[in-house]
């Protein structure tokens, strides 16, 4: 029986994303459990449905007896509407219950525009959605996921946080709430056990301290947390990944996500240091899994879920050092079945023919290169180890065996970049649109499809560019205008909303004043602020003018030794290191990759992945 | 009789009925593929499974008499193609029969004429329920604004409704669909509660019957 009534279910749009009953879900009887955990996306199901991390736990949850994980999603706004008025609350999938009387209720944080869904959330399953509010018999809120590693925007909504990869950590968490549970100690008896588990953040353990001009100060354990609380949080990493949780089920949704497919994460991590990208900080050291064991969890997904594709998932595919064995391995199984590989960050330096050969014996679908910069010193400055001989042998490559749609991936507002480097970008796709001639002169063809993207450079937290400022809102419409009108109508041309970047630069790198902002415009909106129907940048720009301050803004010379709102976290990366990286970027120096020669960026502690024998 | 094209008949039972139609495409495929049932695939460069669906099921209606055809990569006996699917399928959606097909057949749409549809209806009186049947039987026309691809038109749906009842609270009606046209028994019953006055809703609907 669906939580929500049929007569409610027929009146709103994809109905089925609320009814449960999926292929593959766990259903457990819960009086034979301890532990109930609403495991939440801010999002809606189909996206969701989507990601690797939750289903990934959700395994692992639940192949223990005592805990039963279920999945919660987001209501579209047009079931929610009818909710809030007849006074239905969230509800798990799987039992088809409210969350409200659940153990825990855990939010995986995947981008900042999620954050007015995450309150949203937290108030429609009818809890307080601050922290301070909520008292004994309410769930714990749990947060997890990347966006942990500034978790101070909404610090204030969370009783704790799970900072780093989940797996040895989470069940650590429920089990220590287990035990608290069965000792029926007072509330805060189980932040302060759980704060002593390595990851956990419990922030309202912590004060956070601002200047007289407003800017931020520093962050301290509170006094009668000293002892308790670690005066650092260094993010959680498991060393050993090979022998780390493999998912060997997932759940198969009736509607189509927007990724259903099955998901193989081939590594965790990334040894290039990319110097804009987070993930490239926040994920390491690299962290491999042999190809036997993705081709066993291959076949084993492949044959209870009968998906038809299989995506590899990591930072950069072909960094693996396995590729060719995996894809050898995997293409045996696919080929007979009729089913897709699909190798998503590809980077173009080491894209090999062969592997293009492999792929295209099942379907040829288009490829992206992510340049990221115009010009090679812009290149040189975010440390993306691509120079152009690389895209024009590539695409040389990818031409001649049959491809004609490329699309190619930049960003603009990068820290130095000025109109030359912009306007090398419509001058490398036209070169790359020579070539596709070139490799057919004499033949007769279609126009090749080559699409430019362009997205907006948001500075994140732990990179060595956390410390330059966002270019204004009227800059990065100048700068798509440049590129767009020096493009001009023969290549397409695809831009993020400048909009959305300007609202995620202000969650990015904001200090605990940032739940002001996020709580007021979704007292206004109402949330999905990721979705660009529902988002209204004037109501954010409002508020945020309203609130002033919120966090670490950044300069054009960079202060390094500024005090950042997200030192609380130590992602493992030393702050000599990124300070290191800051001047190498200012001199366009490039640091190689981690396999190529230690940069000596301290994750070697972790003692795991690509950091073992350096 | 060992055969490689079939025709099934699938229930969609309560907790599968928002399930769409287009999903319900993806729910067998893979169904197909987890009971590694050898099907045809269509040449070409992106392969399908050869399957054809019947009409499109509404979303929120159940179902005894869903069709699908199948070709298979080699023959299979009916009874093993009903055990295969059922022990992969999910929820409430079972293969209740499979008939061989042999070439040249009709397609799911020309072999069907009429449908059968059962339905609650949400609180009615008997007095309703009289005046209802009495307007259907002794109306000449029921003229109706009907949606079709080329826009909405008004016709006349009474030819369209092969049978009509409204008894202990439930609607019993047999419908057209397949070539001859389709009539969603939903809008037979708003036209007839209009013609009677009368106002009633359908609170669930399922259909017990092709032919």
């Amino acid at each position: 029986m669906s939580y929500i009534p049929d007569s409610i279910l027929m009146k709103v749009e994809k109905p089925s994303r609320y009814t449960g009953g999926e292929l593959n879900s766990v259903v457990k009887d819960k009086s034979k459990v301890d532990v109930r955990f609403a495991f939440c996306f801010a999002d809606s199901y189909e996206i969701g449905m989507s990601h690797l991390g939750m289903k990934l736990l959700y395994g692992l949850l639940n192949e223990r007896d005592w805990i039963w994980c279920e999945r919660v999603f987001a209501p579209w706004p047009d079931l929610e509407k009818i909710m809030r008025e007849k006074g239905y609350r969230l509800f798990a999938h799987e039992s088809q219950e409210e969350i409200k009387d659940f153990d825990f209720i855990g939010f995986t944080l995947q981008y900042e525009l999620s954050y007015t869904n995450v309150i949203n959330m937290i108030d429609l399953a009818g809890l307080p959605v601050y922290a301070k509010d909520r008292t004994d018999g309410m769930p714990f809120v749990i947060g997890g996921g990347p966006a942990c590693v500034n978790a101070e925007p909404i610090a204030d909504f969370f009783d704790l946080f799970n900072v780093g990869d989940g797996e040895d950590m989470l069940p650590e968490i429920l089990d220590c709430y287990r035990k608290w549970k069965k000792e029926g100690l007072p509330r805060i008896e189980f932040l302060k056990r759980a704060a002593k588990i390595e990851g956990v953040y419990v922030p309202s353990f912590y004060d956070v301290k601002y200047e007289s001009d407003g800017s931020f100060a520093g962050i301290f354990v509170k006094d009668e947390f000293k002892g308790i609380a670690p005066e650092k949080v260094l993010r959680r990493v498991v060393p050993d990944f090979e022998n780390t949780y493999l998912m060997k089920s997932q759940v198969v949704p009736y509607l189509e996500a927007i990724h259903d497919r099955i998901m193989l994460e081939i590594f965790r991590g990334c040894v290039r240091g990319c110097r804009f990208c987070q993930a490239g900080y926040i994920y390491r050291p690299a962290r491999e899994r042999s190809p036997g064991k993705l081709i066993d969890a291959a076949v084993a997904l492949s044959e209870c879920t009968g998906y038809e594709e299989i995506s590899l998932l990591s930072l950069a595919t072909d960094d693996y050092s396995g590729l060719k064995e995996l894809t050898d391995g995997l293409i045996d199984y696919t080929e007979k079945r009729n089913m897709n590989i699909s190798l998503p960050s590809l980077r173009i330096d080491s894209f090999s023919l062969d592997l293009m050969e492999k792929i295209s014996k099942v379907r040829k679908s288009g490829l992206t290169f992510a340049l990221e910069a115009g010009t090679q010193r812009l290149r040189d400055v975010i440390n993306k180890g691509i120079t152009e001989e690389d895209l024009i042998r590539s695409s040389k490559l990818a031409f001649s065996s049959g491809h004609s749609s490329v699309k190619l991936y930049f960003m603009l507002g990068l820290p130095t970049e000025t109109d030359e480097d912009l306007l090398a970008i419509p001058a490398l796709a036209r070169k790359v649109r020579d070539v596709y001639y070139e490799c057919h002169r004499g033949e007769k063809v279609k126009s090749p499809s080559i699409t430019v993207s362009v997205s907006t450079f948001v500075p994140k937290a732990h990179t060595p560019f956390q410390w330059f400022p966002q270019i204004s809102y009227e800059e990065i419409k100048r700068r798509q205008r440049l590129i767009k009108d020096a493009l001009g109508p023969k290549f397409g041309f695809s831009w993020h909303d400048p909009e959305l970047s300007v609202v995620e630069n202000y969650l990015a790198r904001g200090d605990r004043r940032a739940s002001e902002l996020i709580y007021n415009v979704w007292k206004r909106t109402g949330g999905f602020d990721s979705w660009s129907e529902f988002f209204s940048y004037d109501v954010w720009k409002e508020e945020k003018e309203r609130i002033g301050v919120i966090g670490f803004e950044g300069s054009l010379t960079p202060d390094p030794d500024a005090p950042l709102p997200w030192s609380i976290i130590d992602i493992g990366v030393t702050e000599a290191f990124m300070k290191r990286e800051l001047e190498k970027a200012l001199r366009a120096e490039t640091t190689p990759d981690c396999r190529t020669k230690c940069a000596g960026c301290g994750v070697a502690r972790y003692k795991g992945g690509v950091c073992v024998g350096c | 009789m060992a055969a490689d094209i079939m025709r099934l008949t699938y229930k969609r039972g309560d907790s599968v009925k928002f399930v769409s139609h287009l999903d319900f495409v993806k729910v067998f495929e893979r169904a197909i593929r987890r009971a590694r049932i050898e099907v045809a695939f269509s040449c070409g460069f992106n392969p399908r499974m050869q399957l054809v669906f019947g009409n499109p099921l509404p979303v929120g209606l159940t179902s005894d008499c869903e069709l699908l055809d199948i070709t298979f990569a080699r023959p299979y006996e009916p009874s093993e193609i009903i055990d295969l699917l059922n022990s992969t399928l999910p929820g409430e959606i079972t293969v209740l029969s499979a008939k061989p097909l042999i070439k040249p057949y009709d397609s799911i749409l020309c072999s069907v004429s009429f449908a059968e549809y059962t339905a609650r209806i949400g609180s009615i009186s008997p007095e309703d329920e009289d005046s209802l049947n009495s307007a259907f039987y002794s109306c000449k026309e029921l003229m109706t604004m009907k949606r079709s691809k080329s826009g909405e038109k008004l016709v006349d749906i009474k030819p369209m409704i092969k049978s009509f009842l409204v008894k202990d609270g439930a609607l019993y009606i047999t419908v057209a669909t397949g070539m001859g046209g389709n009539l969603r028994p939903e809008l037979a019953f708003s036209a007839v509660c209009e013609k009677a006055g009368v106002s009633a809703d359908l609170i669930s609907i399922h259909k017990n019957n092709m032919y």
